[in-house]
């Protein structure tokens, strides 16, 4: 994809997000940090940092009011409008539950949807612990993004916790931050690196919303002699992928491989062999490749998998994840880089504990999503017929 | 000679409409009253919200009152949605009596026999129309009495529907204290109200492009012989605009009935400025991806409708030309796209032959309720109706 990407953080969750993905991005995509919070706005690592609403918060957050976040955002419109302008694909990253992420998202979506960019948002939902009224105000929100998105992602924090065991909030968080940080990284590499085999939006449009429902990611990366061996193991070892359902079940599957100049076919036709022998013949796949620099040696995978046995498109019920492993040598993506840069040796273990399920939604049926849909021949005729045709409009 | 005042009533997916007609001493039917009220709690035909629904219509039924001068007691209830669906079913009697010649009594057991018919237990009956006589192997027989033969069949078209949605739209009339008198399906009243005798006879299709169905009643040789639903109407092709352009719903619908087209100009480099509303900052549409968008959804309802007919052979018997009616006949270059498509004259149908207040009546949105009206003064009232109703229904088609 050679459109511009660009990459919002929205709120303190989206901020800290987005922070892990500063260094995969690169020059390939502009990332944009928006808070009412100037104080928490300073410690991002975004390359542009927009505070909103300085008049009516003076600078001091939202307070967990997304009345107050909404009105920050209405109030410098002109702002947000200028940063997404000539983007072709907008990355909106939220935590929903408090105040600037909940309420100022739907606005930033929908202007850049305005703007004509394809956008797609990732949003985790709050713990548990956080207390009913934020959990509240998170699903009540769900709709209006559902509307303004391309492709909707919602990570519920509460997943992580089978993930992560036992550890304090603060400690929760950031493992929160840093999973759906590495989700990100990896949907924003697969599309604007280059590499051999390339994948873009489409690709990844078509995946999801053959699956819009619940999908998962997880990746692990391989390095040395045997990479793409090592780098498949961990992709099959891993919690999530562990169970033969997951794949067996799969009705398309996204493979993305990160790897270096030394990445050989052989390599990419055993990783692909390797990921069909667990899926079932009529699955549909899609790969791609992309090269990375500091890859030298090392190999990342990445898999997103849907089961449409679930989905809610096709069958009217609710579709099960794709698990993602994203093995790759050591610096490839954001994560990967924060991470070992933080914490060096686990990094593997903790990559592959941390599959977050995350929830997807394609947004066409709206008005007919919650009755009975009329289907015939097998298509859901709620569905807009351009979007089935696949016509370009 | 005066009779009781008929009204129809018709709970659509986007409005709500009652009207009262009254049999003239001519025989013509006069419509003294029209009453409409956008719906909500209807969604693709079918009721979802009882308490709205119910609002809407004691709303039309309120203006229909006003306008006709009288008190509503009972309706006659318009009925669509996707799961309404046709069959034929054939019966057949040995001739006996008197040397093998047919007689009423053969006629009638065969006319039972046709009408009764093994459906799941979730659905009701709602029509069953006759279609032709067979004796032994003379086809197409209309008056078989006298005739001679050993072996009496007929074909009756058998019109049903899933019984919880039929039960839920009497509901919502009987919750308000109405009598529902009979019960209808829309695609037969949308034809019984457009259709001339001639048209009847060379046989033609009403297509009624509703908001949330497309009801479709095809006449072959003076008789109903093909009727149905799909489940896809206007409202469709506004959420298709609101996903597309990503607009509210309501700016989707005015985008539609005010810029839209079925047909494509590849040469229209229109763009249409959409005001901010409510949260809504505004955008701007290009004229020619709306109507990308319109052909796809039209193209596709119409192709699946035409689909559905091929595979009985019916459109053989069509000689008289498609007819449009219904909110949606009015969507520009539908009847174009319906011609290419069928391959058949296409003309938007309007309803004939009442008196009163004409310039409001023949609108093709007032084509179903009108029809409703004419049905009730053509069918007897079912609890006096014996085997000569049955038989005038069928004829009728009725």
């Amino acid at each position: 994809m050679t459109g511009r990407v660009c990459i919002i953080g929205v709120g303190g969750a989206g901020c800290r997000i987005i922070d892990h993905v500063v260094d995969v991005a690169g020059q390939n995509a502009a990332v944009i940090a928006i808070n009412t919070d100037a104080g928490a706005l300073s410690a991002s690592h975004a390359t542009t940092k927009l505070q909103i609403g300085e008049s009516i918060t003076d600078g001091l957050g939202a307070g967990g009011d997304p009345g107050v976040g909404r009105k920050a955002v209405e109030d410098d419109i002109g702002m947000i409008r200028t940063v997404v302008e000539d983007a072709d694909i907008v990355f909106v990253v939220a935590g929903l539950g408090g105040g600037t992420g909940t309420g100022a998202t739907p606005i930033i979506l929908n202007i850049a949807r305005e703007a004509g960019a394809l956008t797609l948002c990732f949003v985790t939902l709050p713990f548990r612990f956080e207390g009913h009224q934020r959990t509240s105000v998170a699903s009540d929100i769900l709709g209006s993004l559902r509307e303004f998105s391309d492709i909707l992602v919602t990570t519920p924090n509460e997943r992580l916790c089978k993930f992560v065991g036992e550890v304090r909030a603060a400690e929760a968080f950031e493992k929160a931050d840093m999973v759906l940080g590495s989700g990100v990284s990896a949907i924003v590499r697969m599309i604007t690196k280059p590499g051999f085999i390339n994948l873009d939006f489409a690709d990844l449009q078509n995946t999801l919303q053959h699956c819009g429902g619940v999908c998962t990611f997880g990746y692990g990366y391989g390095e040395g002699e045997d990479k793409a061996q090592d780098a498949l193991v961990k992709l099959f070892d891993s919690p999530l992928l562990s169970s033969d359902e997951l794949l067996a079940g799969a009705q398309s599957l996204l493979v993305s491989i990160v790897g270096g100049q030394d990445l050989t076919l052989v390599e990419i036709s055993m990783i692909m062999d390797g990921i069909s022998s667990r899926v079932k013949k009529d699955c549909h796949i899609s790969m791609g490749t992309v090269k990375e620099e500091l890859s030298e040696g090392k190999i990342a995978i990445t898999v997103l998998v849907s089961d449409t046995c679930t989905s809610f498109d096709e069958s009217g019920s609710e579709k099960k994840e794709k698990p993602l492993h994203n093995a790759y040598s050591r610096g490839v993506s954001g994560i990967n880089n924060s991470w070992s840069a933080k914490k060096s040796s686990k990094v593997d273990n903790e990559l592959e504990l941390q599959l977050p399920l995350f929830q997807l939604d394609t947004v066409s049926k709206r008005r007919f999503k919650d009755i009975a849909p009329t289907i015939m021949n097998g298509e859901d005729l709620d569905i807009p017929t351009f979007i089935r045709r696949r016509l370009s409009i | 000679m005066a009779r009781t005042p008929v009204v129809g009533l018709e709970i659509g997916t986007s409005k709500v409409i009652a009207i009262v007609g009254e049999l003239q001493d001519n025989g013509q039917v006069m419509i003294t009253g029209i009453g409409e009220h956008p719906a909500t709690g209807v969604r693709k035909g079918e009721i979802v919200d009882f308490e709205n629904a119910g609002i809407c219509v004691r709303a039309a039924l309120a203006s229909a009152e006003d306008s006709a001068r009288v008190a509503i007691r009972q309706v006659h209830l318009g009925i669509s949605g996707s799961h309404i669906s046709s069959v034929i079913n054939r019966g057949a009697v040995p001739v006996v009596e008197k040397v093998g010649e047919v007689t009423q009594w053969d006629i009638e057991q065969v006319m039972d026999i046709a009408q009764s018919i093994n459906l799941p237990p979730d659905r009701d009956v709602l029509h069953t129309i006759c279609q032709h006589f067979c004796i032994d192997e003379q086809h197409r027989v209309i008056k078989p009495e006298g005739m001679g033969g050993s072996r009496l069949s007929l074909d009756m078209l058998v019109i049903h529907g899933l019984r919880n949605q039929i039960h839920n739209a009497v509901k919502v009339v009987s919750g308000l204290s109405l009598d529902v008198q009979d019960i209808v399906f829309s695609g037969l009243c949308s034809g019984l109200s457009v259709l001339t005798p001639e048209q009847k006879q060379s046989g033609a299709v009403v297509i009624d492009i509703g908001g949330g169905t497309t009801d479709y009643l095809v006449y072959a040789d003076n008789v109903v012989a093909a009727a149905g639903a799909i489940g896809v109407g206007g409202d469709h092709i506004t959420n298709d605009i609101g996903v597309a352009f990503n607009i509210p719903t309501s700016q989707a619908e005015q985008l539609k009935r005010k810029s839209g087209s079925a047909v494509l100009d590849v040469s229209n480099r229109e763009k249409i400025e959409i005001p901010a509303e409510g949260g809504f900052p505004g955008r701007s549409v290009d004229v020619r991806s709306l109507n990308i968008v319109i052909n796809a959804r039209v193209d596709e309802t119409l192709a699946m409708l035409k689909k559905r007919l091929d595979e009985n052979g019916i459109l053989h018997h069509v000689g008289a030309g498609i007819l449009l009616t219904g909110g949606g006949a009015w969507m520009r270059g539908v009847s174009e796209l319906t011609e290419k498509i069928f391959g058949l004259p296409c003309s938007i149908g309007k309803p004939v032959g009442f008196a009163g207040l004409a310039a409001g009546s023949e609108r093709p949105q007032y084509a179903t309720c009108s029809g409703l009206v004419q049905y009730g003064f053509r069918t007897p009232d079912k609890n006096k109706q014996g085997s000569l109703g049955g038989w005038l229904k069928g004829l009728f088609g009725g």
